[in-house]
């Protein structure tokens, strides 16, 4: 049995007896309600509307939306060259990886630099006011409208939607929200966004110890240590399966960054592995 | 009426008062009184003149197991539990709509379709 998404009931109490009188499906007035208790709703608004909405709605609030907009065909065509995200990147949590194309090809980027920024700040604007959609994550874990702090802290939950501590919730009633705060799937600032490359992702804050500590090499790595030139010129040299003298070639970026443990990939040609690592 | 058969006995400032409770999704997300002052304690409150006093959600939620029955987080503890009720009542309701309206569909489509298929054998 789903329970409605709103509900607003009226009640009366006459002392000795307790009566709802009017149940509102379709209330308004939350702008009545207690703004202390407006992380409480999104936490409530989030699970309902998981569990209730349709599941192609879902993905507007995909947390690691970096661009959400419109992509012409002509620019997924010009886009090819495409790094497959892995299984551990979320292959299965992009419906259409195809819409993330576009943000790899440079001169759309250009093309599209005003319409984004317009899109940013109309982002910004609408997270800062209190309507359904701004509600989520989404908005505010975008890297564009959250502030620079935010990506460099280490309090990974949205301050603005669950602020943690004594003023959120202190009583057992709102277990549930926790519960369901858990489920929520944050977006993780480690994790380059599509078309971003990894190390560029790690610099954004130099200071990070953990953010360092996620370079996992492989056991067999002898080659040059990331984060330094000699990678960026190995990289770019030409490498042939049958030189065994040189190093271990260097693994696409995707692949040292499986926490596992990387394997090192050889398979793709240079010429496209030189590209995979932008700096 | 029903709802003029239950009097309130709350008053804030005086003013004759109910609670509304709301809720997202099975969830009580917090409530206020509805204060109005110049309805009595038998009529309906929501009316044009009625004002909003916010419910003292403080604190907690829980029940007050050394408190009155009476006091403040008992009896909103009890509101809380009213409305999650009546919103159980209306997603019965819901689901019983939601039964009879595909019966009458599938039933409709069937008439419809019943045709079709004696033609196509």
């Amino acid at each position: 049995m789903h329970a409605p998404f709103y509900c607003s009931v009226d009640l009366r109490n006459s002392g000795f007896k307790l009566a709802p009188v009017d149940t509102n499906l379709f209330p308004g007035g939350f702008n009545n309600l207690n703004p202390e208790f407006l992380p409480l709703c999104v936490q409530a608004a989030m699970i309902g509307a998981r569990e209730s909405l349709p599941r192609g709605a879902r993905r507007t609030a995909h947390p690691r939306e970096p661009h959400p907009q419109h992509v012409l065909p002509a620019e997924r065509g010009g886009a090819a060259e495409h790094p497959a995200p892995r299984r551990h990147e979320g292959a299965h949590r992009h419906a259409d990886p195809g819409d993330h194309r576009a943000h790899r090809d440079r001169a759309a980027r250009r093309r599209h630099a005003a319409a984004r920024a317009a899109g940013a700040a109309r982002a910004a604007a609408s997270a800062s006011t209190v309507s359904i959609p701004a509600w989520c994550c989404s908005t505010t874990i975008s890297r564009r409208a959250s502030p620079r702090s935010w990506r460099t802290s280490s309090n990974r939950s949205c301050r603005r939607c669950m602020p943690a501590g004594p003023r959120g919730c202190k009583s057992n009633h709102f277990a549930a929200y926790r519960e369901g705060r858990r489920g929520v799937r944050q977006g993780d600032r480690h994790r380059p966004l599509a078309g971003e490359s990894v190390f560029r992702c790690l610099r954004a804050d130099p200071t990070s110890r953990s953010a360092r500590a996620r370079i996992v090499l492989p056991a067999t790595w002898n080659g040059p240590r990331p984060g330094t030139q000699q990678i960026r010129a190995n990289t770019r040299s030409t490498w042939s399966p049958s030189s065994s003298s040189r190093p271990t070639p260097a693994p696409t970026a995707w692949a040292i960054m499986t926490r596992e443990g990387a394997r090192p990939t050889c398979a793709t040609s240079t010429a496209s592995s030189a590209t995979r690592w932008r700096w | 009426m029903v709802q003029e058969g239950v009097y309130t006995f709350e008053t804030v400032n005086d003013a004759y008062a109910e609670p509304v409770i709301y809720m997202i999704d099975h969830f009580v997300v917090g409530g206020f009184y509805r204060v109005h002052t110049a309805r009595g304690q038998d009529e309906n409150l929501n009316a044009p003149g009625m004002q909003f006093a916010p419910l003292a959600f403080e604190d907690t939620c829980l029940p007050d197991l050394e408190g009155s029955p009476d006091c403040a987080s008992n009896r909103f503890y009890a509101y809380g539990v009213m409305a999650r009720l009546a919103l159980l009542a209306a997603a019965r309701e819901l689901e019983q709509m939601a039964e009879a309206y595909e019966a009458r569909t599938v039933a409709h489509s069937g008439a419809t379709q019943q045709p079709l298929k004696v033609a196509g054998a």
